[in-house]
């Protein structure tokens, strides 16, 4: 397996006339994976993800120029990625016209209807409990848990102190053993 | 103390059920996913980027765009030409413009009706609004006054006419199927039993008194 090329190096192959498709699969082969999880966590659906997944790297294709160096690459498509996750969601419920409660039931039915599903195992029960939490926990949880970001870089995905973070991590965390717990 | 042991420690004072469920993640992505991603993605920005429709087709199917547009489909012989001096004749205006048909149009009288109707509906109920009361001409008079005028009414009809009226209403008789006569004295001693003898003496004399005036 070849090594990762730092983030700086891929840039500066993206901004540079010529290699610009080659720093840009470098990047999209760096993070894709990372980024599949983050969105999937959210949406669900493999079809739902992929297609949020492109509309990131789209909207990265556009914008990568822009992007000044004042964070890192990583923080900054997790922020592209949460945010069209977040627009996806919304958009569905507007759809589908129905209370954001109702979509994220409908998440639920979605964990259910995977073929691997089974209710009596942890990680899909632990999968159900993270859908009952409400859209913001959601996030903070699965970018703490599953990531494992520092709170100082989750600051930066969801523009949030550090301290509410915290707070909501430590919500999350207990309503999923509840859930756990009690079903 | 890496990130991932330092996540667990945070859990275990949290939520220890949930530090001890395995990280396992349960979810499957298609086989070969993540190992087209990447072209698929420069294939949507290529596409999205792409000029014209030609253009695209290139992008999209090479053997496609390769193919000739030629319609294999066929035309009556002199086809086109029978079509043009349609046109021209439109473009000089020697047609009959086109009937407009209209979705609904009542005839002229019905719509007529209509009006009549409703503003003879709104003038009766205008008026039966703005009028004023009718005066009772009788309730301004006095007892007296009309009893003059009653006078000089029955003044008015003859003798004979009178004679007549009375005749015809004497023929009228009550039906009382209860006479006098039929009561018995049993019945009256019944009917009298429950008033005191006191009020009955009283009754008498006064009834006795008013006898011997008449």
């Amino acid at each position: 397996m070849p090594l990762e090329q730092a983030d700086e190096l891929l840039l500066m192959q993206f901004r540079t006339e010529g290699t610009k498709e080659t720093g840009f699969t470098a990047i999209v082969k760096k993070y894709q994976e990372k980024l599949y999880w983050h969105i999937r966590r959210m949406v669900v659906d493999h079809d739902d993800t992929n297609d949020v997944l492109q509309n990131v790297f789209i909207k990265v294709w556009n914008g990568l120029n822009n992007f000044r160096e004042d964070s890192r690459l990583y923080t900054w498509l997790y922020k592209i990625a949460t945010n069209e996750s977040l627009s996806f969601l919304e958009q569905k419920k507007k759809k589908a016209a129905v209370p954001f409660g109702d979509v994220e039931e409908g998440l639920s039915n979605t964990i259910k209807a995977d073929k691997d599903f089974d209710a009596a195992k942890l990680e899909w029960k632990l999968q159900l409990a993270i859908q009952q939490l409400p859209e913001r926990q959601r996030l903070v949880f699965n970018l703490r848990y599953y990531d494992e970001m520092p709170y100082s870089e989750i600051s930066q995905i969801l523009e949030t102190s550090e301290g509410a973070l915290k707070a909501s991590y430590h919500h999350a965390a207990k309503k999923i053993e509840d859930f756990i717990l009690n079903h | 103390m890496n990130r991932r042991k330092e996540i667990h420690e945070e859990l275990k004072d949290i939520a220890p059920t949930l530090a001890g469920i395995d990280f396992q993640y349960p979810y499957r992505v298609p086989t070969g996913y993540f190992n087209s991603l990447a072209e698929n993605i420069m294939l949507r920005i290529t596409l999205e980027n792409a000029g014209s429709a030609k253009e695209e087709l290139e992008i999209i199917s090479p053997l496609l765009s390769s193919l000739s547009k030629k319609m294999p489909f066929s035309t009556p012989e002199g086809y086109f030409d029978s079509l043009t001096p349609d046109i021209k004749a439109v473009k000089k205006g020697n047609h009959e413009p086109a009937r407009v048909v209209k979705m609904f149009q009542p005839e002229r009288r019905f719509r007529l009706a209509a009006a009549a109707v409703t503003i003879g509906i709104i003038g009766i109920a205008a008026w039966l609004f703005m009028r004023e009361p009718v005066a009772d001409l009788n309730a301004s008079k006095t007892d007296t006054e009309v009893q003059k005028e009653l006078k000089a009414k029955v003044s008015e009809i003859s003798d004979s006419e009178l004679a007549n009226f009375v005749e015809a209403n004497t023929n009228i008789t009550f039906t009382d199927s209860t006479s006098v006569a039929e009561i018995r004295g049993e019945d009256v001693k019944l009917m009298l039993a429950d008033i005191p003898d006191r009020e009955l003496e009283e009754y008498l004399h006064q009834n006795s008194v008013k006898e011997k005036y008449n």
